[in-house]
């Protein structure tokens, strides 16, 4: 990738973050309207807090690529942050070390859990199979690209 | 990997961060290099060598896979 590709992948990720704040914000107001309303105190507070603080963040990420984009300087250095090969390597490593941490992790709650309730014992267990289908499709892909 | 890196910034006396920046990676990168904790990519070595006008046996030191 070059510099000008990364320039277009800049303005691609800035529409993509705003639309996606766009759209978060219409589920909230929607949820706001047609479904809060029957929740409890602490749910809707919690629901107002994450969706909020999400499309906040998607906007300030979309802002901080324009700052980005307007100074050649800048869009060179996070360039070079962003295709740094060590920094990629360590993006992988910490992936694929951290999907096999959380399935075990998530099939030994699920053994615990087995001893109390049933119902967080199969969520526990449907999350570690998802997680195991996730690992596996991701495997065939990139087996099947390289 | 050992690499006589350190010594040719020396000699062109740059600096990790310049040498980062002209090869197209973080300072960090260089200095994980310089201490043999990361072994750089066939590209990223390439580019350091051609940074250098030398070839990437000058700059990387092959000894240890030659005797794996």
């Amino acid at each position: 990738m070059n510099l000008q590709q990364f320039k277009q992948r800049m303005k691609l990720r800035i529409i993509a973050l705003l639309s996606l704040a766009g759209v978060l914000t219409i589920v909230f107001l929607c949820m706001l309207y047609f479904v809060t309303p029957q929740l409890s105190e602490y749910l809707r507070g919690f629901q107002f807090g994450a969706f909020g603080s999400l499309v906040l963040l998607l906007c300030a990420s979309a802002l901080h690529s324009c700052f980005i984009l307007r100074n050649e300087n800048r869009l060179r250095k996070q360039f070079i942050k962003e295709t740094d090969e060590r920094t990629l390597f360590i993006h992988q490593k910490t992936g694929s070390l951290g999907i096999a941490i959380c399935g075990v992790g998530l099939c030994s709650a699920a053994i615990v859990a087995n001893f109390f309730n049933t119902i967080i014992f199969a969520t526990l267990l449907s999350a570690a199979g998802f997680l195991v289908v996730v690992k596996l499709g991701l495997k065939a892909y990139y087996q099947n690209k390289y | 990997m050992k690499t006589i890196i350190p010594q040719l910034r020396k000699q062109h006396k740059l600096s990790q961060e310049e040498l980062a920046t002209a090869v197209g990676v973080t300072r960090q990168t260089i200095t994980s290099i310089e201490s043999g904790r990361y072994t750089a990519s066939l590209t990223l070595a390439y580019k350091i060598a051609r940074h250098f006008s030398l070839s990437i046996e000058d700059v990387f030191d092959f000894s240890e896979v030659d005797t794996e």
